[in-house]
This record gives C-alpha cells, structure tokens and sequence, in this order.
C-alpha cells in the first residue's frame, strides 16, 4: 500500500474529527470547582457515561487556497474506543481508522490486514493519527491550575499517563454560559501545537454540539479544519466491531 | 647453467623483448588494480572507523532490529564511563541518542533522522561543515542541519527552526532549535534527513536519561579487537547486560564493498594469468621449436634430459623474473605520476569526490609479480618438458 498525500490528508482528518468528539459544551452552572466544572461539561454534551454513538460530521479543510470536504462517520464506545469510517468523498469510502486506548490501526479494503500505526509513525502522517480521539479530560487529565479573566476560564490539564499524546492542554470556558470556547494542545515542554477554537453551538439530536475549528500552531500552519455535527444517534455495537481484525468486514 | 641460460634469453632479443613485455604488463596492471584496490579499502576503513567509532556499546538487543527501543540506562552509563576512562588504549567516546520527527518553520518543514550527540567530541561523526560553525559543548538548544535538509527549509545561521517528535512513550514532544550551521555526511540522501543536536536536548525531547549506545575512539585501529574483549569480560564481571561491536561488525558498506572489489581483482588476476600463460606459451613454444638443432646438438654430445628441461625452464623464469621486476617499476612509476596529480572521481554514494590514489606498497606488488611469474614458468613448462622427450635423431634430422 503507497502512503499517499490523500492518506495521510486522511490521518489528519482523522485526527482532527476524533480530537472534537471528546469535547463538550456545558450547563450554566453556579461557582463549581474545575473538575465538577469539567464534568457537567461531558454530562451536557451527552457522550459521556455508558452509552455509544454513532456521530456524523461535516469537515472541511484547508491548505492555503485549496478546500477538501468530507463527511465523516465516527462510531465511539465509551472514550478510548472509535471506528472512523468515510461516508463522502468516494474515494475515501474504503478507508477506516481504529482506535482502541492508545492503539491506532488503519484499513482499506483493498488491503488482506490492518495496519498497526507506531507512536512514531503518526508523528509523520502530518500531525498524527487520531491520538487526539478520547481526549478524555475529565479522566486522562489533572487540573492544575484554574484562573479567571475576562469573563473565562482558564484551566491547565497534565495528562496522568505519559503515553497520552498532548501531555498538556489550555481550556478556556465561558463563564456565562460555561461552553468551551477554545482548547490548546501541547507537548510534553510545554509547546502549543493546536487551536482548537469553539464557536456556533446549537443542538444536535439532543446533544449540545459547537463547530470546532483547529489551527496548527508550530508546523504546517496554513492548514485549518473545521468540524460541524451533523447527527448523533445512540447504538448498541458488538465488541467485534473495535476489533482490528475485523476491520472493514462489519457492516455497520 | 644459469649463464647459458641468460646468453640464451639474449640472444633472441626479439622474442625475448616481446614476452618480457606481456609479462611487465601484466604485472603492471595488476600492481596498480591492487594497489588502488588496498588504497580504497584504507580510506573506506577510516571513514567507517570515522562514522561508526572504533566500538559501540549499547543495551543488550539494541541491534535486535525488533521495533523497540532499548536504551543504556543512566546506570549502566556511568559504569561503562567509568570502565573506559580506565583503558589506556581508548582516546576518546561520546554518548548517542537518536531522534526522529519533523523538524521545519512555519514555511516548509521536512521529515528528519537526528543524533543527539556531544558537541565538541567528534566521535562517531564523519561530517564535514559545509557552512556555519559545528556544536560547541556549551551549546545547550543549537542544531546542526544536513545540507539537504537546510535546503528544503531555506534557512540560514542563526535562524530558529521548530523540531516535532514523539517521547518514548508517544507523547508528542517540541522544540525550538536556533541554526548553528550546516554538514555533509558525504552521501547525499543522509545530506537531506540528518541532523546533530545536542544529546542533553535530545533527552529533553524523548523525556529520558537514557542514550543509544556510547561510541568509542581507540588510539589505534588495531587496537580494537583486543578492546572489544577486554570489555565484553569486564561487562561479564560486573553482570552488565551490554552488547558490543566493532567498526567491522558495523560496517556494512565496507565489507560489500571489500567483498566486491577483491572478487574483480581476484577475477582479473585470473584473467591475466591465463593471457600471460597463452601468450608467453606460444612464443616460447615457438623459440623452441626454432632451437631444435642446438637442442639436439646439445643432447648428442651428452646433455641429459632433465638438464635440457632445467636449462630451457631457466630460460623462461629468467624472463619472467625480469618481465615482473620491470612490471613493478612501471607500475610503481605511473601510479606515482598518478597519485602526483591528485586526480579525484565521484564514488557511488557519495556527495563529494574521492581521491583516485594507489597505495604502492611492496607487499601490493608481490601477488601480481608471484601471479605473473607463475604463469610465465608454467608457460615454459610445456615447450621445456616437450623439447627433452625429443627423440637425438629425430631432432637432428629436423633441419
């Protein structure tokens, strides 16, 4: 198999997609300490707890003048498994993308096996593949420090486990009304490598989604992506679904 | 029997020129494929003892090739430190720390292969500053860039570049190098991915203290078997799981193309055995023949058999002896003139241009002359062991 730009386009709107799919909006909330503030924001976005999904997002994304739209399928049990799949373009549609804790495994259907993709690895499919999927902050993460300014939040994140892809993040949220308006993931020094920036929050199928752009801040800075939620329905999968080997034989 | 034999050999000063000089060639050209041959394996081994030091050490299965990452820890890294600053033979060594990722500015960036080394010690780096200045042992964030890779990026000296990689445990990792200047490894597609960095900052990166391995410079290259064994002991002694190996056992380019190189001349000295051996056949065959009178003359007045196969064999390796000392003086004269001109060549490989020298050693000479003088003997074999079977009669009535 020949890694080609389109794939490794592909691994970045991997990324991209299952880095959103851990973030949430929130309730407005009275004085709360930052991890209750935390948490009520995964509970009012509705992915957290037992249940899975099927989520559907528009991503669109650009590098200098050139624009790429796909629509992207995600299906997520709990927050450390997704199946990534391509609904649109065409010729995106035989591809998929597993993760399973800090595993990550990609597929096309022309393929006999899966591909396992290493630490190293997803550094060069131009910024990675989907190690951004489940950030989980509320239980990857601890709080380090919350300060308040200009009517926000600040709150700085230290990954527990030092396998975890962004060992820091920034999360600024609203005061008011205690969404997330911007993310900032970081290396383990301390370098900003992303912007995630929140805005447009409305209502999808009962969950409290907002378009998600992200921003490259060290490297390949004239990409960007933008994430809209399209649909998110509740489903029951069969383990065999997050199972590499059977990746792409499922009909889902 | 030795005069006869070279009043012989003069007499016939047509005959005798002409094979002295197929002989001479052939010893000629063999002297200089050899010597040019032994030439090159003495700078390939200097610049493999360059590139790889004379030993590297490293954690058990570190050459394993199994996909994992086993470093020296910090612990057994000073044992070892402690174990060579101990050995007289031993100049110098540094420690290693690989680093892979992406490294570039906000323009263009490119995948690169990075050493974490010691600046200041030069152990283990064959590169050559081809701009700027190399790694000071203060330089704590500086980078030296391949010249490939400083193309691609199109910086300068004193430029800041960001470098992208993963910690051991796969955790993204980033930092800010300033250009300190640029190098060539003598190989253009190590030009365009190699980087040297500080090994303190390559730490920094990878979160450890560990390192690769430690790259280790002898005093002398001889040296390095017996060091390698002294140190396999002590590692023994004091229950290090460390494996050890030398320039050679590293040196794959070296070795193929040693392997290489010595089945062309062992070709080409077979080859000229046998054009030697042919052509100093027929025309000794032929000089005989032509003396078959004298040779009979000879015989019927009491001259044995063996004394006429001695004589005319004697013929044949007094040329031949004389053929391969005017070989080896000619070849010793041109590859002189040769080695004066400094000519240079591109080697395959390699980014900058290889000196084209012969190393002219006696010891160089000396196959071929044995190869060529050999062959001449053999040649004279024939005709000498033909000529004293002949029958007295026979032979005179040849007229």
């Amino acid at each position: 198999m020949v890694i080609t730009k389109g794939l490794i386009k592909n691994w970045f709107l991997v990324i991209v997609v299952l880095m959103v799919v851990g973030c949430l909006s929130a309730n407005e909330m009275s004085a709360m300490n930052p991890r209750d503030i935390l948490a009520e924001i995964f509970k009012r976005q509705g992915l957290t707890g037992n249940g899975s999904f099927e989520l559907n997002l528009q991503v669109v994304s650009f590098k200098d003048k050139e624009r790429n739209d796909s629509s992207v399928r995600v299906f997520l049990d709990g927050s450390h498994k997704q199946l990534v799949t391509f609904v649109e373009p065409e010729r995106l549609k035989d591809d998929y993308y597993l993760v399973n804790g800090y595993n990550t495994w990609m597929y096309q259907k022309k393929l006999k096996r899966p591909l396992r993709i290493s630490a190293q690895q997803k550094l060069f499919g131009n910024a990675g593949i989907a190690e951004t999927a489940g950030i989980d902050y509320l239980n990857d993460y601890d709080i380090l420090k919350t300060t308040e300014n200009d009517g926000e939040y600040l709150m700085e994140l230290q990954a527990k486990d030092g396998k975890t892809a962004y060992q820091r993040t920034s999360i600024w949220v609203s005061k008011s009304s205690l969404r997330i308006s911007k993310i900032t993931l970081k290396s383990l020094n301390g370098q900003e490598l992303k912007n995630l920036i929140y805005s447009d929050y409305r209502m999808v199928d009962g969950h409290e989604m907002a378009v998600i752009e992200i921003n490259n801040l060290l490297q390949n800075k004239d990409e960007k992506t933008i994430i809209k939620y399209t649909s998110i329905k509740s489903r029951t999968f069969a383990p065999e679904i997050f199972d590499p080997l059977m990746m792409g034989k499922i009909g889902l | 029997m030795l005069k006869i034999a070279w009043r012989n050999v003069l007499r016939n000063k047509r005959r005798s020129l002409l094979s002295l000089l197929i002989i001479s060639i052939g010893v000629a050209v063999l002297f200089l494929v050899n010597g040019y041959i032994r030439a090159t394996f003495e700078g390939l081994k200097y610049m493999a003892v360059s590139q790889y030091g004379n030993l590297q050490i490293a954690a058990g299965n570190f050459w394993d090739n199994d996909n994992q990452r086993h470093l020296l820890s910090k612990t057994d890294l000073e044992k070892v430190e402690r174990l060579l600053a101990s050995r007289p033979e031993v100049q110098s060594y540094t420690r290693v720390l690989g680093v892979n990722g992406i490294i570039g500015t906000e323009k263009n960036s490119t995948v690169i292969a990075g050493s974490g080394i010691e600046p200041g010690n030069d152990q283990g780096q064959n590169i050559m500053i081809t701009s700027g200045i190399n790694l000071f042992p203060d330089d704590i964030d500086k980078v030296l860039l391949g010249k490939g890779v400083m193309q691609k990026l199109g910086v300068e000296e004193g430029e800041w570049v960001s470098l992208m990689t993963t910690t051991l445990d796969g955790a993204y990792n980033a930092g800010s190098l300033q250009v300190s200047g640029s190098f060539t490894a003598g190989n253009s597609e190590a030009d365009n991915v190699y980087i040297n960095l500080p090994v303190s900052y390559a730490q920094s990166l990878l979160n450890t203290e560990g390192v690769d391995k430690v790259v280790v410079g002898l005093e002398e290259i001889k040296d390095t078997d017996s060091t390698a064994v002294w140190l396999r002991e002590q590692f023994s002694n004091n229950g290090l799981d460390l494996e050890i190996k030398t320039w050679f056992d590293l040196a794959e380019y070296y070795k193929q193309v040693r392997g290489l190189y010595e089945i062309i001349f062992h070709f080409m000295a077979v080859v000229i055995f046998f054009l030697v051996l042919t052509s100093v056949l027929e025309i000794m065959s032929m000089a005989f023949f032509e003396r078959m009178n004298e040779i009979g003359t000879i015989r019927s007045i009491g001259t044995k058999r063996h004394q006429i196969f001695s004589l005319l064999t004697m013929e044949g390796m007094i040329t031949g002896i004389t053929g391969g000392f005017i070989g080896l003086l000619a070849g010793y004269g041109v590859g002189r003139f040769i080695n004066q001109l400094h000519l240079t060549y591109s080697a395959p490989s390699l980014s900058e241009p290889a000196p084209l020298s012969f190393d002219l050693s006696l010891a160089n000479g000396m196959f071929p002359f044995v190869i060529v003088v050999s062959a001449t003997l053999v040649s004279a074999f024939y005709p000498a062991f033909k000529a004293s079977r002949l029958n007295i009669v026979e032979i005179l009535r040849h007229k």
